[in-house]
């Protein structure tokens, strides 16, 4: 694949329309390299970044690496990224020390902490994930300021919590879940109306319908938040709070709805193709149409900022595809006695090829001066350590460089109980947040991450 | 400006208060000043509500908001805009979270910025839909557009009185013919009033149940329900979706703003069938149907997975059979837990070993000595009791506690081995099972579970009986309720008789019915409220009909505090 060019500029001026342009383009010379005075003065393509969530945890003892630094053996558990070993970090020795405080039952309580590293709340987690704080702060340039993808439908365990609980990784604030897409088909239609169906709009800019349909767009949603905002005026605190949190999201669909027509993307941005029914109901192939899209977002910039789930905090369903019995029942030993770790070990394999399925795709694209990956930080990581629920030595895999400011090939081992908020810190500083402390325990990044 | 209503919790009444009830200037009812006492009578000749046990109780929580939940919105632009059922699926809206079971609880029904996107799309798309069919377009539009005000102003004030569930103040409507003037196009009049339906869809008067109520000068703590407000209050509680046509004229005429005409209102819509089939979101959501009617949840629950067919055999059953001890004459709630009798179709026969039934669904009365009663012995419940095809007495414990009996029962503490071991030779499941839990930090909550799913254990997964444990030895139907006197009891009957004569499970059937009512969980300064409300139930000999009366007439229902609104 050829490296890609976000060509705005011409259009934004010929819509009459200014947007902040992202420094990628600025600072690319037209075919999608990075200017050597780029990087030297010190700017760079933007750090995107993942959450990616796998259910259960591991069995650590075929997980973990024995050496530490560079060149470690891969355990059996790692073996499906072994094309990737220089592109990843195995981080091991993080503990999610928040679980336990709050509500719910063993899976209800760790799913909120999982890219937050504080404690649930009644309502859900107890404060914002890593990726929405970046959107919030850095999303702006970005058609999406986050994309949350969920492979699972809703499910109804809520464990003494909520099913937001069960449901969800992504929190913009406390208490608030980042609702995910749980439809492949709605999530691929979602990215591809952002992306345009042919050269020719690309090159001639909105046409009249489209600047008159924007117009339209945005005098309903002013309407709207005319009403919502004398409303305000009338109710007590806790809804005007509520009401708040509304405007958010309708001025987020309003940036959306008058800039992101205008906002064009490279040719190798072309529409993907539709994924066919049977794709979706597979649980492969269901994985793989939401890997393959955020992919797709990170190389034609839609987004920086993203969160797949591969299941609910609970997941006792079959999948032959995998492995025999129910993954939840299986890492409880269930009837399967001394077999299960091995059965266990099968799943765990399975989704580590799914993250190597995606950094493929990632290292494919070519970008400024290495691949799309280098830019990346993709956490790889559970909500459980080992998957008859505990809390410490929490598998992690960090993939990509964060535009070499990372060293790769490496397995990190730090002290027993050091905070899962150290990791988060790092991944938000590393994308350029100006965040300082961050979940229970996160007042500094951790040692040695950063190159 | 309209007469508002007031509330005297001694024999004082104030008299001669105003307020406001929907945007300034809003028309509301038009009929006199409602009068809610605890007693003594009112001067200005409108009934006092009567003192009666659920009349003390007012609730303290004081949002105003309480966004529609997915079902609510679905079902309201059917109704109004003749829009095809399940809007809210079709256009990806994020599920609604659910606490206790239930979908409604307002604190947890946020409007994120993915709402926003999918409220604006579903707007954009069935205010299209809606014109370009002219049969749906009559609903909304009967005039010629093409004429311009003279057709948009009364356009406005019938959709908005619809999706509003009040009348539209005149700035109301002017603001909307503005719009309309600025994205219609000469070529299109079906323009204007499309967008206008489009902002309409999205605005916070539909997408929340609005309740600013109006306030007593003598009580400024507290402020009453206004009579759209209530019959919208009404409305989505008892029929699940918003007041029709009839029921805002009632609200309009100052029907709402009696005692007597809302006791009519209530005593009409309980007489609507309507109120069966939005009721059923309350006890599916309770007892929980949910968990094996959900988009996923069959094939977990469910033997031979994804047999779909057998699980929405199942509910259907249960709700058959609760719409039967819930509303037919003579019978009341606690027959939940011990009727014996219950509803098959020819699957449910042949799993239940019962004889085929003649119709497609039919009335089967269990013969004696039946091990069968209840809800507890139905398919559904029995179903969500299970994990992957396989009973579990834990499970079915644990929803027992939850549901039935409101106790929330602590998770397992973090670290803490829950790998159940492989079963030994000859041993029974609840062998295995007491060797898993010999730590106490388990058999403290598990002796809070288990015993309670052995009487359940003769059934499968789908509810059928067998003969062996999961570990292929014999049953046994000794079980026991910890904290009840005594614990013991043998066997699903006495199971069934045991809950529903308990003091525990009538409380709890209260709290779970407040809960889904008010669309939140419960603070400890509700308890007295709770109290009440099954005191209301027990007054009435548990009839649910009787029982949902006292709730709806009650103050709490009608009024609440007014917090620090302005």
């Amino acid at each position: 694949l050829k490296p890609f060019r976000l060509s705005r500029r011409t259009v934004l001026r010929a819509a009459g329309i200014s947007v902040a342009l992202p420094v990628l383009e600025a600072m690319t010379d037209g075919r999608g390299h990075l200017l050597s005075s780029a990087r030297a003065a010190g700017t760079a393509p933007p750090v995107r970044v993942m959450a990616f969530h796998f259910p259960h945890g591991v069995v650590l003892s075929k997980w973990t690496p024995t050496t530490t630094g560079k060149g470690y053996a891969l355990t059996p558990g790692l073996m499906p990224l072994a094309e990737y070993q220089d592109d990843i970090n195995v981080i091991s020795g993080l503990e999610q020390n928040s679980w336990g405080k709050g509500p719910g039952g063993g899976h209800a309580q760790v799913m909120p902490c999982f890219a937050t590293a504080v404690a649930g709340i009644g309502t859900g987690a107890g404060g914002p994930s890593f990726d929405q704080v970046l959107g919030a702060e850095l999303g702006s340039a970005t058609k999406f300021r986050t994309l949350v993808g969920h492979r699972e439908q809703a499910d109804g365990a809520t464990e003494g919590a909520t099913t937001a609980h069960m449901n969800n990784i992504s929190w913009s604030a406390a208490g608030t879940p980042a609702p995910a897409d749980r439809d492949p088909l709605h999530f691929f239609s979602t990215l591809v109306s952002a992306v345009p169906p042919s050269m020719s709009t690309m090159q001639t800019g909105p046409t009249p319908e489209v600047l008159a349909a924007i117009a339209r767009k945005k005098s309903v949603l002013d309407h709207v938040i005319g009403e919502i905002t004398k409303l305000q005026g009338r109710v007590g605190s806790v809804d005007r709070a509520r009401l708040d949190n509304h405007l958010t999201g309708l001025r987020e669909v309003e940036r959306i709805a008058t800039t992101a027509p205008t906002m064009q993307m490279g040719p190798l941005c072309a529409a993907p193709t539709m994924p066919t029914t049977d794709e979706v109901m597979s649980y492969d192939l269901r994985s793989k149409i939401y890997l393959r899209l955020f992919a797709l977002a990170f190389r034609c910039d839609l987004t920086r900022y993203a969160s797949f789930a591969l299941s609910n905090g609970y997941d006792s369903r079959e999948y032959p595809e995998i492995s025999k019995g129910d993954h939840h029942g299986i890492t409880h030993n269930g009837q399967y006695g001394p077999d299960a770790p091995n059965i266990e070990m099968q799943f765990v394999t399975y989704f580590a090829g799914l993250l190597a399925y995606l950094l493929k795709d990632l290292k494919s694209t070519t970008e400024a001066e290495g691949t799309l990956l280098d830019n990346c930080l993709i956490y790889y990581g559970s909500e459980m350590g080992e998957g008859w629920h505990t809390a410490k030595s929490m598998p992690v895999v960090l993939a990509g460089k964060a535009g070499g400011q990372v060293e790769t090939g490496r397995h990190l081992l730090f002290p027993d109980g050091t905070p899962m908020g150290k990791l988060f810190l790092s991944i938000l500083q590393l994308a350029g947040s100006q965040t300082t402390t961050f979940g229970l325990g996160g007042d500094a990044p951790l040692q040695g991450l950063k190159t | 400006v309209v007469r508002a209503r007031w509330l005297a919790l001694g024999a004082t009444l104030a008299l001669g208060c105003t307020g406001t009830v929907g945007d300034a200037g809003a028309p509301s009812g038009t009929g006199p000043s409602r009068q809610i006492a605890g007693g003594g009578a009112s001067s200005s000749g409108a009934p006092p509500l009567a003192a009666g046990p659920n009349n003390g109780f007012i609730d303290h929580d004081s949002t105003a908001l309480s966004r529609l939940t997915n079902a609510a919105y679905s079902q309201t632009v059917a109704d109004v805009l003749g829009e095809p059922a399940d809007a809210a699926s079709r256009y990806g809206f994020p599920d609604d979270p659910r606490q206790h079971g239930f979908d409604n609880n307002a604190a947890l029904l946020q409007v994120s910025a993915t709402h926003s996107d999918r409220y604006a799309a579903a707007a954009e798309a069935i205010a299209a839909a809606t014109f370009a069919d002219p049969a749906r377009r009559a609903l909304v539009l009967t005039c010629d557009p093409a004429s311009g005000e003279a057709c948009l102003k009364p356009y406005v004030a019938h959709v908005g009185r619809r999706l509003y569930r009040r009348p539209l103040a005149d700035a109301e409507v002017q603001d909307f013919v503005t719009l309309a003037a600025s994205s219609g196009t000469a070529s299109d009049p079906l323009a204007g009033p499309r967008t206008i339906l489009e902002a309409m869809l999205q605005s916070p008067h539909f997408l929340y149940r609005v309740e600013i109520g109006v306030t007593d000068p003598a009580r400024t703590d507290l402020v009453g329900l206004g009579g759209f407000e209530l019959a919208t209050r009404l409305s989505y509680l008892l029929l699940g979706t918003t007041p029709n046509e009839a029921l805002l004229d009632k609200a309009q005429g100052g029907t709402l703003d009696t005692a007597e005409g809302v006791g009519g209102v209530v005593a009409a819509l309980l007489a609507d069938p309507r109120t069966r089939l939005g009721m059923r979101r309350f006890y599916g959501q309770w007892l929980p149907l949910t968990e094996i009617s959900g988009p996923t949840a069959e094939a977990i629950r469910i033997p031979h997975m994804g047999d779909k067919a057998l699980a929405a055999d199942l509910v259907e059953e249960t709700q058959r059979f609760a719409d039967s001890v819930l509303w037919d004459s003579g019978t009341k709630v606690l027959d939940l837990l011990t009727a014996k009798y219950t509803f098959v179709n020819a699957n449910l026969a042949t799993l239940y070993g019962l004889p085929a039934p003649a119709q497609p669904w039919q009335r089967v009365d269990f013969a004696a000595g039946m091990p069968r009663a209840g809800i507890l012995t139905q398919g559904s419940i029995l179903a969500a009791g299970s994990h992957n095809g396989v009973p579990s007495n834990t499970r079915r414990g644990q929803m027992v506690r939850e549901q039935l009996l409101c106790t929330d029962v602590p998770p397992p503490p973090p670290g803490v081995n829950a790998n159940i071991p492989p079963p030994q030779a000859g041993e029974t499941e609840q062998q295995t099972f007491k060797r898993h839990t010999t730590d106490a930090s388990c058999s403290s909550c598990h002796s809070l579970m288990d015993p309670i799913g052995w009487g359940l254990s003769g059934f499968d997964a789908a509810g059928a009986v067998r003969t062996t444990d999961s570990n292929g030895q014999p049953l046994s139907a000794a079980g026991r309720i910890e904290g009840m006197t005594p614990p013991e009891f043998s066997g699903p009957v006495e199971l069934g008789q045991k809950l529903a004569t308990s003091p525990e499970f009538k409380a709890c059937f209260a709290r779970q019915l407040f809960r889904y009512t008010y669309g939140r969980v419960e603070t400890a300064a509700d308890e007295a409220g709770i109290a009440e409300l099954e005191a209301g139930f027990e007054a009435s000999t548990w009839s649910f009909g009787k029982g949902l009366t006292s709730l709806v007439t009650s103050n709490g229902f009608r009024y609440r505090n007014r917090g620090d609104a302005p």
